[in-house]
């Protein structure tokens, strides 16, 4: 499934990139299978590319070709696995999006940070104080590897089982259970440090 | 291995926690699925009608979650019920196994109880034994006392072999030339019981103090072998015994006694051959032996109304 995900993923940022979409003709039966998909899964799909570093627009695009992968692929999905087919190919795709886009990216997001935050501002406070939690949460997260973002994001944000991650990322369960072992323990040390800075900021203030 | 639990679930209030549920909260716009849809070609009428499926999956899923769950607890009460009707067979061989083992030693009892209930009653008047006779007879002849005798008897014709056995079969053929004991086969229905020839036993002849003491000790052999065959030949003598004397033949049943005595001995009812004994010797107006046999038998334990009775005859004859 690995090189199903790789291959496709491949696929659809060259077709991405060449402006071309060629989509095979669906059935009702698949249409109305991918559009169940869509409606249960996009917002996990659309998440994951948010929490792997994708500002909002771009972890929409990201959930897009997703969906464009589970599209072409619709024949060897197994029922009932759909989330973890979606969510490992939106992991890839973000995880090569932002490797290529890093530096773009970081800028992007932290212009689109500052406008969400300002959109933001008429809302509730506790609605802002989420949405910092979320910004401390991505900086925390973007600053982690990338195999320890994945396991991390998709086990303590999207809820998925160990089994589930291993098949969504084919690797072995003990090596998703060890990486999420080590990316808990680098996400505790990062947080703490962000205590103390926020402490001494205050401090400071 | 220890358990991993998310932050959300396992500390949702500590700061980690906090984070990882504000990163799961946020969720897209509300346009963005309807562009997904339009760029992969999905019509809004089928994205509309997605959610009837999606509203169906999780009944479906819950159906096949009951069915599995029917299916377990089905072969989980299959797999009960045989627990238990192994169980319960294995219980109930036990019982069945204690009651045949508890029927069989009541059968093997049985044949000597109404004749020890007559036997225990005490030693009855001469008429008394009148007024019984008719209810004696059929008590000894119909009760199954006398089936189980005479196939304990026929059984032990043919199987017991050695020199009882054949001294049985000889005193067998010898009964119809008894002429004391045709009488006895007139009045009760025919039986095949080896008879013991009745001798002519003069009062001065019998020792009654040795034929007590022979019978403790036979007593307690006899509780080491007790066997069905001697239990009914000594029933079946007894009765013989009570039977004669109900019918007024008194000298003929003190003949069976001493007889049987003499030939095998009372060892399973020696007590109760006593009494019979005794019974025939007020009948015959041996007040005074029969009174010696009451002592002597107030020295083995009896039941408290027996001892009574002997008592008083014991008392009255001194």
């Amino acid at each position: 499934m690995i090189n199903v995900l790789r291959e496709a993923a491949d696929d659809m940022q060259e077709q991405s990139s060449h402006g071309a979409e060629d989509f095979p003709q669906l059935t009702e039966n698949q249409a109305l299978r991918l559009a169940s998909m869509l409606k249960n899964h996009f917002d996990s799909t659309w998440r994951v590319g948010r929490r792997m570093g994708l500002s909002s627009a771009e972890a929409e695009e990201n959930a897009q070709e997703a969906f464009a992968v589970a599209a072409r692929k619709l024949g060897i999905i197994w029922q009932g696995r759909e989330r973890e087919f979606l969510l490992g190919v939106a992991v890839r795709l973000a995880s090569n999006t932002r490797r290529r886009l890093s530096t773009r990216m970081e800028r992007l997001s932290n212009n689109q940070n500052e406008q969400e935050v300002r959109d933001n501002l008429p809302h509730a406070e506790e609605l802002v104080v989420r949405k910092q939690q979320r910004d401390v949460l991505d900086q925390i997260l973007q600053s982690m590897s990338v195999v320890f973002r994945e396991v991390l994001t998709l086990y303590e944000i999207e809820g998925l089982t160990l089994p589930e991650i291993a098949e969504a990322l084919e690797i072995p369960e003990g090596t998703a259970t060890s990486r999420l072992r080590r990316a808990r323990v680098n996400f505790c040390e990062k947080l703490e440090r962000v205590k103390k800075h926020n402490a001494r900021l205050r401090e400071g203030t | 291995m220890k358990q991993l639990h998310p932050f959300r679930v396992a500390r949702p209030s500590t700061l980690e926690g906090q984070l990882m549920a504000a990163g799961n909260e946020e969720l897209p716009e509300g346009e963005s699925m309807n562009r997904a849809a339009r760029r992969l070609g999905i019509s809004a009428s089928t994205l509309a009608s997605a959610s009837v499926v999606t509203a169906l999956a999780p009944s479906a899923s819950a159906a096949t979650a009951a069915s599995a769950v029917t299916v377990k607890a089905t072969s989980g009460m299959i797999l009960l019920l045989a627990k238990s009707a192994l169980i319960g067979l294995c219980i109930g061989g036990v019982v069945v196994a204690t009651g045949a083992m508890f029927v069989r030693s009541r059968s093997a009892e049985t044949p000597g109880t109404p004749a020890i209930r007559q036997v225990a009653k005490g030693p009855a008047s001469p008429v008394q034994l009148q007024q019984n006779a008719p209810k004696l007879a059929p008590l000894t002849s119909s009760s199954r006392n006398v089936e189980v005798a005479r196939s304990h008897l026929s059984r032990a014709s043919n199987d017991v072999q050695g020199p009882v056995a054949a001294e049985e079969d000889a005193r067998g053929a010898e009964l119809p030339k008894a002429p004391g004991l045709t009488s006895v086969a007139s009045f009760e229905e025919p039986l095949n019981i080896p008879v013991p020839e009745v001798p002519n036993v003069s009062e001065n002849s019998r020792v009654p103090g040795q034929t007590i003491e022979s019978n403790a000790h036979r007593e307690s052999q006899a509780k080491r072998n007790f066997s069905d065959l001697r239990l009914a030949k000594e029933v079946a003598s007894l009765d013989r015994a009570r039977l004669l004397a109900s019918r007024g033949k008194a000298a003929e049943a003190l003949g069976e006694l001493d007889g049987f005595e003499r030939s095998y001995g009372y060892m399973v009812l020696p007590s109760e051959a006593t009494l019979v004994r005794i019974d025939v010797l007020v009948t015959m107006g041996q007040s005074s032996l029969a009174a010696q046999y009451a002592r002597k038998l107030l020295a083995t334990s009896l039941p408290a109304s027996q001892r009574r009775r002997l008592e008083e005859l014991a008392r009255t004859r001194e």
